[in-house]
């Protein structure tokens, strides 16, 4: 092992450096995943003061089950599949869940935008939270229909859902596994 | 260890590690399509744990292997430097394994998925975000080794008329 040091010449090295910086760059560009966490979470009083004034439904009392066991299983493959939205690849649903890639999405209706606890949002995310987005049907319709052109510079790296029917099969989802 | 035993050894654990990587490759590449919370998930994640713990323990014993009896220069026509540039690319394959086995271990302990000690709580956010951040990088990190040492492999042949389809060494 020694020859190596010895006869190895500094491009040698220089390329294993650059092969690991790009490698470094990779996980951030191709998820959209962050190095470190540091979240600093709002309270529940700053929370509250973010949608007072918007006097918004509770989605989730209002929601009256009709779906058949077909709808169920169409809303569960949007949510999940590979064709479908992929959203579970990264999110969870599930209340006692944390966030791990992706913040989790239970009772996320009515909240306003990057308010999950313990997950580093993007700056564009946390500047739209500032600017006064609240999650809707309607603005999360519009955020996965095209993620980069509605917040621009966020860390959702999926290609825009373009079928309507697939983002309300999404929404009734969401709104169905959080009651 | 005489020379003739630590080669054959060398070359085994090079053909172990090769056979273990292509399955941890296979199942890494399908995991990401299962979705999370599901039964097949949990199973190809514990097969994830089991292979790529044999994937390090295998890769450290070709780095030991490495570091006390390294491989020698056996091909004439291939120019010295050229063979060390191959063989540190090949040497940092070989880190980055050990180096991506011992992030997973954090992440997975991080994450309460393996624990040493039964019923401790060993869930830790922030080691599971930079552990696995960089389980990531040494992924990416080992398959643009893998990538240049095909490139160089390929540029031996047509210049110096080397060949050798072991890119593990």
């Amino acid at each position: 092992m020694r020859s190596y040091f010895i006869n190895a010449r500094a491009t040698h090295w220089l390329l294993v450096v650059i092969l690991f910086a790009i490698a470094s760059y990779l996980p951030y560009l191709i998820f959209g995943a962050f190095p470190f966490a540091k979240q600093v979470n709002l309270s529940e009083d700053k929370i509250e003061n973010l949608v007072k004034e918007l006097d918004l439904p509770n989605y989730y009392d209002l929601y009256i089950d009709q779906a058949t066991e077909e709808d169920k299983l169409l809303e569960k493959q949007a949510f999940d599949s590979w064709e479908g939205g992929k959203c579970r690849f990264c999110h969870s649903l599930r209340e006692d869940d944390r966030a791990r890639m992706a913040p989790s999405l239970y009772r996320i209706l009515g909240k306003p935008a990057a308010v999950g606890e313990n997950f580093t949002y993007s700056q564009s995310l946390i500047e739209m939270r500032n600017n006064g987005l609240v999650w809707t049907p309607e603005t999360i319709d519009a955020f996965i229909s095209d993620p980069e052109n509605y917040i621009p510079a966020n860390r959702m790296r999926v290609e825009g859902i373009k079928d309507p029917e697939t983002r309300q099969l999404i929404i009734n989802y969401l709104i169905r596994e959080s009651q | 260890m005489d020379n003739q035993f630590t080669q054959r050894l060398s070359s085994l654990t090079s053909w172990l590690v090769f056979i273990l990587f292509v399955i941890v490759f296979l199942n890494m590449s399908e995991t990401p399509r299962i979705p999370t919370e599901s039964p097949e998930r949990e199973i190809l994640r514990s097969f994830h744990l089991v292979m790529g713990s044999l994937l390090l323990v295998f890769s450290f014993i070709r780095v030991y292997l490495w570091l006390y009896f390294p491989p020698q220069n056996t091909q004439r026509l291939l120019p010295d430097q050229a063979y060390t540039q191959l063989h540190i690319l090949q040497f940092m394959l070989y880190i980055s394994f050990i180096a991506q086995g011992l992030s997973g271990i954090f992440t997975a302990w991080s994450d309460g998925l393996i624990q040493f000690l039964p019923g401790a709580d060993t869930v830790n956010h922030s080691l599971w975000v930079t552990s696995g951040y960089l389980h990531s990088v040494f992924a990416f990190f080992y398959l643009l080794l893998i990538v240049f040492i095909l490139l160089f492999r390929i540029y031996h042949l047509l210049r110096y008329r080397v060949i050798s389809i072991n890119i593990f060494a």
